[in-house]
């Protein structure tokens, strides 16, 4: 569930933004920045991420169905359909 | 690999861009091999958020230059002495290359101190933070706190407070740096003087630097997630001495305490490593070319010993002639001072290390129900435990609790492993064990090695 | 370090699974008993290799005798063990890849039956129930549900506990770098953490049995042969039993017909093993090399234990590997332990050689050492692993 207010906002100068979609739910966020920025984002919980550069292994997601993978290296797809678990 | 390719670089940070350009220039095509989705590396990442003019100058020519074949989003997962090098494609194929030289430029990885609330949302490594905001322009809501030792937590300090975010301190866990230390850090006054303008910077916003301190627990809940931090001071081996001096509210906190080499592929292939604490403990060990102890594998940059970016830029273009040469070409001369600006910026490094080098009493901040591996859930009691039934060892330690078994595979929680298991069975942690060379060096899909792209037969 | 001796009854080199059960069937047998490591416990093929408790792997009559015997101590001894070891009865699959491979899997099965197990052949459709995650192409397998796996590494530290917790010495790190001999009898060890004296001493060392053998002038022919793994992380698509090839029984027993071999899978001595962890990961193997001392795992012998599992268990596919590790397996070169009291030296009861059945064997022979160590006549015939077979002029 999204907490109250996100820990993080987006500060960029506006731009496009793609949607998709976390366990079913959907979402949205800036187009180019990774996955694991986007689910920071929308303030998904229980999303443990630690390093953001590879090595940790805690921002594991499957997209479209797909083997997991680090949401830090993804980028943010139109469409993607994000699952946590 | 195009016949012409003769060398792979893995690695497109500061290191792996300046060799893949000087072996352009010597006429080497060169297949530089990186898992990010752009060149850069983690201090020259690509973004938004991002105002370094030398990063995109860099990026821009590595993307410019015909000569290289730059591999974004593959990964270089096994290595072996025969220079069988084998990258995870994008679309999850292993490929293996075999090219005649490899110069690996895999950087530097981040140091953690599990503290008690550290798996709590909101609490996240100090790069992680910086990341966020220079390649997606994303920055923390409410108040932050960093944490940790070196220059990364200021710096991150002064970027995200200029750009906006809310930073309520900055925790050091090394004390104000004495005559001997500023003495070593003048032999780069370029770089003295940018960290004593970060320190003016924070200072000008009123934002507190507490030296000689550290994040002692994280506090919050599972639900909220981080709320607060509280603040104790260090003894002179960093071990917390007396009680909480202070709390600070704080929704998100960076921790970290440094960063050391990515010595991974190099202990795969066989190289021989070293540790030396002015370096960043263990590291494939070099001579002063680029040259590891394996034939036709190279190693430059932070994966080869903490030097900075400054150092990895003069190292990449150090190892590209030499690789250069060892292959036959005729090698482009070094720039004019070179080696003495190399000479500067490693007794730099060498006072900075001492300054702010992790000491072993920073572990102590550890509780019994601290979880140390986050992957597994190993607490730090349970590896103390482990540690005086058994041997101190932090392998046995390893094989009785898990810890460094999970799917990062100790890379977060080796160094803290480590100490508490040396301390607990009352050891010199001295030397610790060198990195277990066990590939692959990422998680690896099994169906990555179907489709007929096993190693020539 | 100076001062004194450390003293015992026996001493005990090896703190592998061998060494550290004998070490607590000597303590419990009232003996004082002293566990030596040149690392610490687990810390060679041990530590390095999967759990399967297994009879039906096992090839020859006498290796059938002696792994039957011992599964069946594995519950009583792991009751009595503190901690966890992870032991389970999870049975097991000896997989008939086609037709070529069944009468040699049926006769085998025949002859484990013979031993007292649980045997029997099952069809395709019976196998795909059992383990839906099995290659349709597999032709069936002789299925034993009796069989085991233990947690190596945890059961060999349960093993040192418990011998602790009976009183048992432990002394690590402790490299034996010179054997003091007084005729026919080994005086004491010195090592790098003292000199250790004892009325009656036990190698176990492994694949570093030869090299402890000759310090102290006997012939332990003990090879290293390097045994590589792959472990995967948690998933619910890994088999609940373990899964061995029947020609898995072929690669073990023809170590000859392995170098220079065209096809990877003959040449790295290719057997495949798939063996659910309690955690729930994915331990597989194995390919056995002779190849020195060194651990490092070869990308084409991780290459060939991926594609030989797909092969045969297809469902792993998207799961990922989080580490591939190697275990020096000791080898003998008739292919049984050496195991019993020495005729060269009065004092010396040598218990290693296990090759790949260390776990499975590490039960009887603590048994058999410390029956032996107390004067007692083991249960067992000893005969068939007289440690000195291969000494070349016996007195």
């Amino acid at each position: 569930m999204p907490a109250v207010i996100p820990r993080f906002r987006h500060a960029g100068p506006p731009g496009a933004s793609v949607r998709f979609t976390i366990d079913g739910r959907p979402a949205e966020a800036p187009e180019g920045v990774s996955l694991a920025a986007a689910l920071l984002l929308a303030g998904v919980d229980g999303f443990r991420p630690l390093c953001l550069m590879g090595s940790c292994q805690g921002c594991l997601v499957s997209i479209d169905g797909g083997v997991r993978e680090r949401a830090c290296l993804a980028p943010v797809r139109a469409g993607a359909d994000v699952r946590l678990a | 690999m195009s016949p012409a390719a003769r060398v792979v670089v893995v690695g497109a940070g500061p290191a792996g861009m300046t060799a893949a350009l000087g072996l352009a220039e010597a006429g080497v095509a060169a297949v530089l091999v990186d898992e990010g989705r752009e060149a850069g590396g983690q201090v020259f990442r690509a973004g938004p958020g991002g105002r370094d003019r030398r990063g995109a100058a860099l990026r821009r020519r590595v993307a410019e230059c015909a000569a290289i074949d730059h591999r974004a989003g593959h990964a270089a997962v096994t290595l072996d002495a025969d220079r069988r090098l084998g990258v995870l494609t994008p679309a999850g194929r292993l490929e293996t290359l075999v090219p005649d030289a490899v110069l690996l430029a895999p950087g530097a990885v981040e140091l953690f101190v599990p503290v008690p609330g550290w798996t709590l949302p909101g609490v996240f490594g100090v790069g992680a933070l910086q990341l966020l905001w220079k390649s997606a322009a994303v920055l923390p809501q409410g108040p932050l706190v960093l944490a940790g030792a070196g220059p990364l937590p200021l710096l991150a300090a002064a970027q995200l407070a200029a750009a906006g975010a809310e930073v309520a301190a900055v925790v050091d866990a090394a004390a104000r740096p004495g005559p001997s230390t500023l003495a070593g850090l003048a032999a780069a006054p370029g770089l003295l003087l940018r960290g004593m303008g970060l320190e003016l910077a924070l200072r000008r916003r009123s934002i507190p630097v507490l030296r000689g301190a550290a994040v002692a627990a994280v506090l919050g809940g599972p639900e909220h997630g981080a709320e607060g931090v509280e603040i104790v001071r260090l003894d002179r081996n960093w071990e917390p001495a007396g009680p909480v001096v202070r709390r600070i509210p704080a929704r998100t906190v960076g921790l970290g305490f440094g960063v050391r080499p990515n010595p991974e592929l190099a202990a795969q292939a066989g190289c021989r490593l070293a540790w030396d604490p002015a370096l960043g403990g263990w590291h494939p060990t070099t001579d002063a070319a680029g040259r590891t102890s394996l034939p036709g594998i190279y190693a430059a940059g932070d994966g080869a010993g903490i030097g900075g970016a400054d150092l990895a830029l003069l190292a990449g273009a150090r190892a590209a002639r030499t690789i250069a040469g060892d292959l036959g070409l005729p090698a482009p001369p070094a720039a004019r001072g070179e080696a003495l600006r190399a000479a500067r910026l490693a007794r730099f490094r060498g006072a900075l290390a001492a300054w702010c080098g992790v000491r072993p009493g920073i572990y102590r901040l550890a509780g019994p129900d601290t979880v140390v591996c986050r992957c597994e859930g190993t607490t730090a009691g349970e590896i103390e435990a482990a540690a005086r039934l058994g041997a101190g060892s932090a392998a046995a330690v390893k094989l009785a609790t898990r810890a460094g078994m999970g799917s990062c595979q100790g890379r977060v929680c080796a160094g803290a492993v480590q100490h508490l298991a040396a301390a607990a069975a009352s050891l010199d942690a001295g030397e610790p064990a060198p990195p277990s060379a066990r590939p692959p060096a990422r998680p690896v899909p099994l169906s990555a090695w179907l489709s007929g792209c096993e190693p020539e037969r | 370090m100076t001062g004194g001796a450390i003293e015992a009854e026996v001493a005990v080199i090896g703190a592998g699974i061998i060494g550290a059960s004998c070490a607590w069937h000597l303590a419990a047998a009232g003996i004082r008993t002293v566990l030596l490591d040149a690392s610490g416990p687990a810390a060679g093929s041990s530590g390095a290799c999967d759990g399967y408790v297994s009879v039906s792997t096992k090839t020859s009559a006498t290796a059938l005798d002696l792994a039957a015997a011992s599964q069946a101590l594995y519950p009583a001894l792991v009751a009595r063990l503190p901690g966890r070891t992870e032991f389970e009865t999870c049975g097991g699959l000896l997989l008939i890849e086609d037709e070529a491979d069944e009468p040699a899997v049926a006769a085998h099965a025949e002859a484990v039956r013979g031993r007292g197990l649980d045997v029997r052949l099952v069809g395709r459709a019976e196998l795909a129930a059992l383990e839906p995650g099995i290659a349709p192409g597999m032709r069936g397998a002789a299925f034993a549900p009796g069989e085991a796996k233990v947690n190596p590494y945890a059961m060999t530290l349960a093993l040192v506990a418990g011998a602790q917790g009976l009183g048992a010495r432990t002394l690590w790190p402790a490299r034996v770098d010179a054997v003091e001999r007084i005729g026919a009898r080994i005086a004491g060890l010195s090592t790098t953490a003292g000199m250790v004296r004892a009325e009656q001493y036990v190698f176990a060392a492994g694949a570093a049995s030869a090299a402890l053998g000759a310090l102290a002038g006997v012939v332990l022919p003990v090879e290293p042969r390097r045994g590589e793994l792959a472990v995967t992380e948690r998933t619910a698509a890994a088999p609940r039993r373990v899964l061995v090839s029947g020609r898995y029984l072929a690669a073990k027993s023809r170590p000859e017909a392995a170098a220079g071999d065209a096809d990877a899978e003959t040449r790295l001595g290719y057997g495949f093993v798939a063996e659910t962890t309690a955690t729930g990961q994915c331990v597989l193997g194995s390919t056995r090399v002779f190849a020195g001392f060194g651990r490092t795992v070869s990308p084409e012998g991780l290459a060939t234990i991926i594609a030989g599992a797909l092969r045969r268990y297809p469902a792993l596919a998207g799961t990922r590997v989080l580490r591939a590790f190697a275990g020096l397996r000791p080898f003998v070169p008739d292919q049984k332990p050496l195991i019993g009291r020495s005729r060269i030296l009065d004092n010396l009861i040598v218990a290693t050689g296990h090759e790949g059945d260390g776990i499975t064997l590490a039960p009887i022979t603590g048994r058999a050492v410390a029956a032996l160590a107390a004067g007692r006549t083991p249960e067992i015939d000893l005969s068939p692993f007289d440690p000195d077979r291969f000494t070349p002029c016996q007195p």
